[in-house]
Parts: C-alpha cells; sequence; structure tokens
C-alpha cells in the first residue's frame, strides 16, 4: 500500500464521489444552515470533526466487535446508537472544555445527532470493504482518510453554496422560484460541475 | 441471537447515558439551544429557526 | 346528536388521512425527507420501492410511539424514538434483501438511512407521541403515501426524461417479465443528467417552483375576489345610505 491511496481516497471522496451533490447525504444542513457563509463553516467544521470520529469508532466497532460475534445485521441499528453518543459526548466535552468552541459549534453538534452524511460514511466505509482491501487497519486509515475527505467536500460546498446563496439574495428572482427552488436548481447546476469531474480518477 | 440482543441492550443503554449525561452538563449561559426538537433531526424549518434566533 | 357528532369525528379522521397529500406533504411542502427524495427518485420504481419502505416504517413507529407514549419518560423520548425507529429500518432492510433483492441493491446505502429521514423522526415526535393509538397509525399512513406520492412524482419525470420510458417489473416483482408503461422509444432526446445527480435538485426545484407559482396564481384570485365582495358591500351599503337619506328628505317634504 502506498501514500497514493490516501491522496486517491481523499480526492475521490471530496471532488467526484462529492457527499452532497453527487451522494445526496447531507442534504438538510446543506440548505438549511447555507444563508450565511459564516454559518455554512460552523456547520462543516462540525461536521468535519463528527464525521471523522464517527468513521473510526463505527468503523473499529464493526470489525471488532460485530464480525467476531458474527451479528453483522445489526450494523443500522448499532451504528445509529454509537454515532447518537458520540455526538452527545463530544457536545459535553465541548460544553466542559471551551466555551468559545461550544459557542461556534455548538448549536450545529446537537444539529448533526442524526445527519444523513455522518451514518452515510460509516456505512459506506464498511461496504467499500476497505478491510478486505488492506488489512484491518491499514483499512482503518483509509477509512478515516475517506471520511476526512468527504468532510472537506461538504465543506467546499457548503462553502461555495453558501456564497451563491448570499449573492442570490439580492438578486431578482420570480416570485414562485424565491428561497427554497432557486437554491434546489443552482445545486443542481453545481452538481452537474462536479459531474464533469467523474473519471478523473479511475 | 442472543448476542445480538445483548449488544443492542448495550448500545442503548450507552446512548441513553451519555444522552443524560449529556442533558445534565449545563451549557455555558447565554448559549442554551432552547429547542429540544432541533437536536432530534437536522430539520430544514428548525435549522433556519435557529440561524433566526442566533442572528437576535 | 349523536350522529353528527359521529359524522364529524368521521370526517376529521379522512382528513386526518387525506392532510399528508397536499396540504401538508412532506416532501413538497416541509421539505422533510429530502435526502431520499434526491437519491432514490431515479426511476419511478425505485421511488415506489422506497416509499413503500417508509409507510411500513413510519406507521409501524407511529404505533409503537402511541402506544408507549405514557411510559416514556419526557427526557428520554428523543433517543427512544431513534431506538424504536431504528428497530424497524433493521427489520425492513432484512426483509427487502430476503424477498426484494434488486431493490435492495438498487437502494443500498438509503435503507438504514430511513433512520435519519427527518418525516419519521418528526411525525413520532409532533403526532404520535400525542394520539391515540389508531390516530397515529392512521396519521402514519397517510402520511408515508404523500411521501411516495411526491417520490413517485418525482421520479415519473426524472425516468421519462432520462430514458423516455417508464418500466416496471426491474426493482419490483411486480410482473415476470420487465417491460414498460409508456415507451416513446426515442433516444434522440433523453437527458442523461436527468437520471444521475443533478436531474434530482434540477427536477425538485422546478416542480416546487411550479407549485408556488400555483399557489400564488389561487392565492391572488382569492384575494381579487375578496376585493371584489368588499366593494360590493361598500356598494350596497352606500346605496342603502343614499336610499334612507331620500327617504328621509321625502318625509320632510
Amino acid at each position: 500500500m502506498s501514500w497514493t491511496v490516501f491522496f486517491v481516497a481523499i480526492f475521490s471522496s471530496m471532488l467526484i464521489n462529492n457527499v452532497v451533490l453527487m451522494k445526496f447525504l447531507g442534504v438538510c444542513p446543506f440548505l438549511g444552515v447555507s444563508k450565511k457563509t459564516n454559518s455554512a463553516l460552523g456547520m462543516s467544521a462540525a461536521v468535519m470533526f463528527v464525521m471523522v470520529i464517527a468513521a473510526f469508532v463505527s468503523y473499529l466497532l464493526y470489525y471488532l466487535v460485530l464480525v467476531p460475534l458474527e451479528i453483522e445485521y445489526v450494523q443500522t441499528i448499532s451504528f445509529i446508537l454509537i454515532i447518537a453518543s458520540l455526538v452527545q459526548l463530544v457536545e459535553m466535552i465541548i460544553k466542559k472544555v471551551s466555551k468559545k468552541l461550544y459557542k461556534s459549534l455548538g448549536v450545529y453538534i446537537a444539529l448533526i445527532t442524526t445527519n444523513c452524511a455522518i451514518l452515510g460514511i460509516a456505512v459506506e466505509n464498511i461496504t467499500s470493504d476497505f478491510a478486505g482491501q488492506y488489512g484491518l487497519f491499514p483499512g482503518l486509515a483509509v477509512a478515516v482518510t475517506t471520511a476526512f475527505g468527504a468532510a472537506l467536500g461538504f465543506g467546499l460546498v457548503m462553502f461555495a453554496f453558501s456564497s451563491i446563496r448570499e449573492r442570490l439574495e439580492g438578486s431578482n428572482v420570480p416570485e414562485a422560484w424565491k428561497g427554497v427552488p432557486v437554491s434546489l436548481i443552482t445545486a443542481g447546476i453545481m452538481a452537474l460541475a462536479f459531474a464533469g469531474l467523474g473519471g478523473i480518477v479511475g | 441471537m442472543i448476542p445480538a440482543v445483548v449488544f443492542v441492550t448495550v448500545m442503548v443503554v450507552l446512548f441513553l447515558g451519555t444522552f443524560m449525561l449529556n442533558k445534565n452538563t449545563p451549557a455555558p449561559v447565554d448559549m442554551r439551544i432552547s429547542d429540544a426538537r432541533c437536536s432530534a433531526c437536522s430539520n430544514y424549518g428548525c435549522a433556519l429557526k435557529q440561524e433566526e434566533a442566533e442572528e437576535s | 346528536m349523536a350522529k353528527t357528532k359521529n359524522v364529524k369525528k368521521e370526517m376529521s379522521r379522512l382528513a386526518n388521512f387525506t392532510k399528508g397529500f397536499f396540504k401538508e406533504n412532506p416532501v413538497f411542502v416541509f421539505l422533510l425527507g429530502l435526502c431520499p427524495a434526491l437519491a432514490v427518485t431515479g426511476t419511478v420504481e425505485a421511488s415506489l420501492g422506497m416509499g413503500i419502505l417508509v409507510i411500513f416504517v413510519l406507521t409501524s413507529s407511529n404505533v409503537v410511539v402511541s402506544l408507549i407514549r405514557k411510559w416514556i419518560p419526557h427526557q428520554i423520548r428523543v433517543p427512544s424514538y431513534i431506538v424504536i425507529i431504528s428497530t424497524f429500518v433493521t427489520i425492513v432492510g432484512l426483509l427487502t434483501e430476503a424477498y426484494a433483492y434488486a431493490l435492495h441493491g438498487e437502494l443500498g446505502i438509503f435503507i438504514p438511512l430511513i433512520v435519519v429521514n427527518c418525516l419519521i423522526l418528526g411525525r413520532a415526535e409532533s403526532y404520535a407521541s400525542k394520539n391515540k393509538v389508531h390516530d397515529a397509525a392512521i396519521d402514519g399512513f397517510g402520511m408515508g403515501l404523500g411521501f411516495l406520492g411526491a417520490l413517485v412524482v418525482i421520479g415519473f419525470f426524472r425516468e421519462f426524461l432520462s430514458t423516455g420510458a417508464i418500466a416496471y417489473g426491474v426493482y419490483l416483482p411486480l410482473a415476470e417479465t420487465p417491460g414498460s408503461i409508456i415507451n416513446i422509444d426515442s433516444y434522440v432526446f433523453s437527458m442523461d443528467a436527468f437520471g444521475q445527480a443533478p436531474g434530482g435538485f434540477l427536477v425538485i426545484g422546478l416542480l416546487l417552483g411550479i407549485f408556488n407559482f400555483v399557489a400564488i396564481l389561487k392565492r391572488n384570485k382569492k384575494e381579487r375576489e375578496r376585493q371584489r365582495m368588499i366593494e360590493e358591500k361598500k356598494r350596497q351599503a352606500l346605496e342603502r345610505k343614499r336610499q334612507k337619506a331620500k327617504e328621509k328628505a321625502g318625509a320632510n317634504a
């Protein structure tokens, strides 16, 4: 296994298989918290934080507990529970450690308990079978890198989209298409652009 | 079957435990999130409400 | 008296059932569950399958939440709902894997993701936890049908625009051999992008815009009618006043 694996993992999960625009994970925060660039960045930071930890923990949980016990079929329920507990723990620690951090991330941490993207990436790391390809612990590294790349992609798209929406605010949109419809169409055009990146990495 | 039940029970207890622990940890003053429903669901309308609350 | 009360109750039950179709449609009005609405609506059949799964999960979780609503401590209600919902999603996932494997393959990661569908948790929290079991069941079924309807509408446009046909029997065991309902058999104008990721955003955005447009037209019409009514009433009142004044003048003279 060479270093290019990590590069490919980041690049493909960030740009080619972008979580929001290509896999439709985390569309709710994408539309909900993208009115201002500041809140979009806060949300992205919180997602990155939780996503990386969740990928790490869920991977270990699956291969060290579920597989030895031969109870892979409780994957869904155990993942959602471990992620939900994790979010609670993270929120609690942030509350205790830093008031400043809580002020900038706390709102969003509470919002992402049931974010599609977190659970989606955790499940996808298992279905891509990194452990089978690279071995258990190198696979873990690849899984965490993929999650990191996905979170970067989420942040990139959030930032771009919120900037567009700030511009959109002042523009003359037909009344019926104001607000969500025009945002969705904008997102569609962004997705078309991202679709053009497909096939860069084989 | 039995390990699955035991395992899921452990997970549920872990979740409820962390949930209560988090709930009992007081948030720094003036930063409390009032709407409990928001923490349940990354709901579009709810997120917007949060944003408005932040502004005011 | 008793009869009218009964009728009223029946009506409200019917209203409870149908409210999810148009007035409180989860996708088009509340924008709940947009992830699956964007992701699995590439074809009508996949949308239909997803809708059926959501109906099952929503109805059963609503029933269970409503059944145990009095025993759940208020503080831990949200985590309990998450546990209940994820149990049903696990059941649904295993059932589809056993009986509709093609559908399982097509929906893939979006079956476990039903857990985090805002619609289901939202209904559990805002309706099932406050109402009787049969009402909760009706609400869940109606809302689920509304969700399914929205998904199928989106899926129809996407599949038709991307392939020029509406296929059946591919993912669901509807027929012995797969075929298609509408098939204009033209690959000349088929637009692949609508079947892929960008199409989801575009189609939902356009549909939402069109619905808004219709709603605005209706509202304007209503507003104009109301204005006219007010003016009519004003005119009548003025006329009556004049009449009275005339009579008074006549009497005085």
